[in-house]
């Protein structure tokens, strides 16, 4: 029994931090009822009541309503509960869900396609959480999800990684020394790493790039330097705008969510905006960015093309997907290339075909070429780290 | 959250118990946000959270005569939000239906404030995964997606808040998105040839 109870705390753990599996989170929630696990489940809600602060999702809240709602309800009860509403409906609900939910469920994360390339022997798997720290002085430190605890002190500041296997950077006291601390993460193919900067802005690094920045920021500036791509939440300091340096452009901002694709060897960078505002400079050029709108510019020439996009889709690798919006095949392929690590080699033409739709990063790579596949038109052959893009 | 003054709160209850609306207003806001951001941590659903507060206050003033006799104002309010959330788990655990519309909560939070479905034209896929949805859910979004609703006319129409209802239709989006991605076994992944 107890060894059980353990297997609880653990998927309790995973689940509250949303970090579970599809199968993990089944597991969970066919424990929940076992004997012992509802009181490790109510000491887990105990901590956590006692310890947690308001999010600032609370301010969205139409708590007026919600006050109006409850005094209003007079002695009886007019709203009904939750509860009750579900078991009036469940029965109708359940004939649907026993026999469409449980199919879905079953379906995923287990690899039955019947393409041939789910027949080849060396598949290839895909990228999770991987990246390299490098200290002020030089130090590299590998990160993966089993490292946990404090990793360094960059003066005043301590690197720790979290049990959800981000790094995150705590000011322990003021800073006296003006001295700063440069750290550069940097994400391999196949890796990717979430990050929290000590004004608390969150950073999510996306494969094959790397983010500079100082430990401490006390300037008048925060500045980042990106390679490649990362979507960043800024922390609300209008008196310290941040700025995301890559290359020839500046993207400056007070506080606000969005993307920045600045792969070398992609043609275009990207910067898009899901909200608040932004500006984006590529030498003298310069265009100010509405939410919904992506600002590209190329390899060669500093003017800025600004278009309206689906936010969504530039920042679907945070969300663990792959989502084009007709997309041609090059852009399909660099996205898989960078996740799965392999190399792309196309036999022929490249072919005029364009995707659209959605797909989880959680896959393995012949299940995603399979559905491609599928769509007509193209074929694929995997060899060894390399995939070859044939045109039929 | 403000100091935790037992005495004064314990004042607070006694007037609820005497029927107090002022008093029981300081209760609410005291406890209104701690209370909605512990529901979010376990449900993982910002707008279920939302109705289990509503609930918890509403047991709170239905049984006001009660009041009086709480010694722990803390614990007992906690005490009953505690039921609750643990109620909807165990209620969820006996529905998949219930545990997807979790599970996409959990795997595509993000703050997004509404999605868009143009990528996803497969209508039969989109019905199917609203015919797992209770009614109340499939109607506000039938309210949005085809009248064209704005969230304020829904929430004059269904009685439930504006954040209730914005928060009820980013899950559905949400689930709906899951729905289609799992089920690979039915394309999700739609093509076309460009003239060339």
């Amino acid at each position: 029994m107890e060894q059980y109870n353990d297997r609880f705390r653990y998927l309790l753990k995973k689940y509250i931090d949303k970090d579970c599996t599809a199968e993990e989170f089944q597991e969970f929630f066919a424990l929940l009822a076992e004997e012992g696990n509802e009181e490790i489940l109510h000491a887990a809600m105990n901590e956590n009541f006692k310890t947690l602060s308001p999010g600032a999702e609370v301010h969205q809240i139409d708590w007026e309503n919600m006050y109006q709602n409850v005094i209003h309800s007079g002695g009886k009860l007019k709203i009904r509960t939750l509860f009750y509403r579900w078991a009036a409906i469940a029965a109708s609900v359940a004939l649907i869900s026993g026999a469409a939910a449980g199919y879905w469920w079953i379906k995923t994360g287990k690899t039955n396609a019947v393409q041939h390339l789910a027949k080849s022997k060396h598949d290839i798997k895909p990228g999770g959480n991987k990246a390299i720290l490098k200290l002020a002085d030089g130090t590299e430190i590998v990160l993966n999800e089993s490292v946990k605890g404090t990793l360094a002190h960059q003066g005043n500041t301590a690197v720790q990684q979290d049990s959800s296997g981000m790094i995150m950077y705590n000011a322990e006291g003021e800073s006296t020394s003006g001295q700063k601390y440069k750290n550069t993460l940097s994400t391999p193919a196949g890796g990717k790493f979430m990050l929290i900067l000590p004004d608390h802005s969150r950073v999510w690094l996306n494969s094959q790039s790397s983010l500079s920045y100082v430990t401490a920021f006390n300037g008048k500036e925060r500045i980042v330097e990106l390679n490649g791509e990362a979507y960043f939440e800024v922390s609300k300091d209008p008196a310290r705008p941040f700025i995301v340096k890559s290359g020839r452009a500046n993207v400056r901002v007070l506080g606000t969510h969005f993307n920045v694709s600045a792969y070398r060897d992609e043609r275009l960078t990207e910067v898009t905006l899901a909200e608040g505002a932004v500006r984006l400079t590529v030498g003298r050029e310069s265009a100010q960015l509405k939410p919904g709108q992506e600002a590209s510019f190329g390899r060669y020439n500093d003017t800025i093309a600004l278009k309206e996009v689906d936010t969504d889709e530039a920042a679907d690798w945070k969300n663990g997907y792959f989502q084009f919006d007709n997309a041609d095949i090059e852009k399909v392929m660099y996205k898989l290339k960078r996740w799965y690590n392999i190399d792309i080699q196309y036999s022929g033409a490249k072919p005029a075909v364009k995707f659209t739709g959605i797909i989880s990063r959680d896959n393995n790579l012949s299940k995603i070429l399979s559905l491609l596949e599928t769509s007509g038109g193209i074929s694929f052959e995997i060899a060894d780290q390399k995939v070859i893009v044939k045109n039929h | 959250m403000a100091e935790y003054d037992v005495l004064s709160e314990k004042l607070l209850l006694a007037k609820i118990a005497q029927g107090d609306e002022h008093a029981f207003r300081q209760v609410f806001d005291l406890y209104k946000a701690k209370i909605y951001t512990f529901i979010v941590n376990f449900t993982h659903s910002r707008a279920d959270a939302e109705e289990i507060v509503q609930d918890t206050f509403l047991t709170l003033w239905q049984n006001r005569d009660t009041l009086n006799h709480i010694e722990h104002p803390r614990n007992y309010i906690y005490t009953v939000v505690r039921n609750k959330t643990y109620q909807y788990l165990k209620q969820a655990s006996k529905s998949q239906a219930r545990l997807q519309l979790i599970w996409a909560n959990l795997k595509l939070d993000s703050n997004e404030t509404e999605e868009t479905l143009q990528l996803l034209e497969s209508k039969k896929l989109i019905d199917e995964a609203l015919s797992l949805l209770t009614a109340q859910k499939r109607e506000i979004f039938r309210l949005s997606r085809e009248e064209g609703l704005s969230h304020d006319q829904i929430a004059a129409h269904t009685g439930l808040s504006k954040s209730r209802v914005k928060n009820i239709i980013v899950e559905i989006l949400r689930f709906i998105r899951m729905y289609i991605a799992q089920c690979t076994s039915v394309l999700s992944i739609m093509s076309w040839f460009l003239e060339q």
